[in-house]
């Protein structure tokens, strides 16, 4: 899973968000580092969605502009925890080795 | 409409309108809700990174991978045949060129006598020279790489391979300019269409295909059987009775543009022969025979001063008239087999 589609998903955890929404979501959980460009945007939506892991929620039409809410469905809950878990173990094995390297270094 | 709004959608149209049908309204409002701030007064246009992103979306659009529209499917695969066929014959052609490398170092006979040159075993000269040779195999990894599903070992291999044909041609600057220009020009006429349709073609959504091992090998085996072939024809038209006229009708197919051509217009008989009718192989041949045409044409020279050099020329000329024939008549096999336009809704995202 690339990291704009991991994003996205946890954008889209709490509850259902339209395009900007997850854009600005998005930037907020990269804190700061990743604002997806729209084209982009659609593209992980495109490929998310026709994986099932999210779907549309509802439309809404604000002064006159169209929003697309899109959802987390169940099978987007588990792929975006085993990706977490995944990770996580990365990160746990990176920090582990980190800790060894530095206790050998002030042994 | 805003300014910016009208240059956003006009942006969009680089998106096939099925797509536009189902997403640009909400596109251009994700887009406008993030550039809030920006007035008429202000000539707004949408950001490079933005337009590069639409177009990216579009490339994968319009060459679908696996469950996209069939029209969009066929042609992503007619792009990919581009790109795995022209891989493949530039890695059979760096085989031949491995083959002549040995050859040159003596591993099929006595060393070639311009090997002096290069000065003594380990000066910088003689390693560039054994490094060039070794670099030709790098088609054959990256076609490898591509047919046995690594497509970002075959993509980090293409730029190695390619700038080591350019520095082996470009190395010839000192000797002769021209030349190494006219080759650098060829090389890039040659290999810019598959290697685009690489970097295209086989976006994150194509289907992933591993090929059984021996299509990997495959350009190894034509490379061997080529450069016998070539050293057996270079034999005979050296010989005493060589006539040259009478090879000049066959020197002007055994060049890269020359070997080529016969390799795409046998493909493209064969391609017209077939019973089962499909889009992507013979879109794939005519796609490859605009550059392949186009690198004969740079080589064209019609001012030949004697009767060989000018039967080359004639050669050429057909060869050019054969390619721009079977390219027409492979791209009208592949129009009438076009899957048909599904209704907008079905083309659309999803």
């Amino acid at each position: 899973m690339t990291e704009p589609a991991f994003l996205v998903l946890t954008a889209l955890v709490d509850r259902p968000r339209h395009g900007y929404g997850i854009v600005q979501e998005v930037e907020k959980l990269s804190e700061g580092r990743m604002r997806l460009k729209v084209g982009t945007l659609y593209g992980v939506l495109d490929r998310l969605a026709a994986d099932e892991l999210v779907s549309l929620d509802r439309e809404e039409v604000l002064q006159g502009r169209l929003r697309r809410y899109y959802r987390l469905t169940e099978h987007g809950v588990r792929a975006l925890d085993a990706e977490a878990a995944r990770l996580a173990e990365n990160v746990r094995s990176a920090r582990d080795r980190l800790r060894d390297r530095h206790a050998e270094g002030t042994a | 409409m805003s300014l910016l709004e009208d240059r956003y959608r006009h942006v969009l149209r680089l998106l096939p309108a099925s797509y536009r049908a189902g997403r640009e309204e909400e596109m251009v409002s994700a887009f406008l809700e993030g550039s809030a701030d920006l007035s008429d007064e202000d000539a707004p246009r949408p950001r490079w990174s933005e337009i590069a992103s639409v177009a990216a979306l579009s490339v994968r659009v319009r060459l679908g991978g696996t469950g996209a529209a069939p029209r969009f499917l066929a042609w992503g695969d007619a792009v990919r045949l581009v790109a795995v066929l022209g891989l493949g014959f530039s890695a059979t052609l760096g085989c031949v060129w491995f083959g002549a490398f040995l050859d040159r170092y003596g591993l099929f006979g006595p060393p070639s006598a311009g090997q002096a040159d290069l000065g003594p075993g380990g000066s910088a000269g003689r390693l560039w020279d054994i490094a060039q040779g070794f670099a030709n195999l790098l088609w054959l990894a990256a076609f490898a790489a591509l047919v046995r599903g690594r497509l970002r070992a075959a993509k980090a291999l293409v730029p190695l391979a390619l700038a080591a044909t350019c520095a082996g041609v470009l190395g010839q600057v000192a000797t002769d300019r021209d030349a190494a220009l006219s080759g650098l020009v060829l090389q890039g006429v040659l290999l810019a269409v598959p290697v685009l349709a690489l970097a295209a073609g086989f976006h994150r959504d194509a289907p992933r295909t591993r090929h059984p091992a021996w299509v990997a090998a495959l350009p190894a085996a034509t490379g061997v059987l080529l450069y016998g072939l070539l050293t057996l024809l270079g034999v005979w038209s050296a010989g005493p009775v060589a006539d040259p006229r009478a090879w000049s009708w066959v020197w002007p197919w055994l060049d890269e543009p020359g070997l080529a051509c016969l390799a795409l217009l046998a493909a493209g008989v064969a391609c017209l022969r077939r019973r089962e009718r499909t889009f992507a192989l013979p879109m794939a041949l005519a796609i490859l025979t605009v550059p392949v045409a186009l690198a004969r044409i740079l080589r064209l020279d019609p001012r030949g001063a004697d009767p060989a050099t000018q039967t080359v020329a004639a050669v050429n000329a057909g060869q050019i008239i054969a390619l721009v024939l079977c390219g027409v008549t492979l791209a009208v096999l592949a129009v009438r087999a076009m899957p048909a336009r599904a209704p907008l809704a079905e083309e659309g995202p999803r």
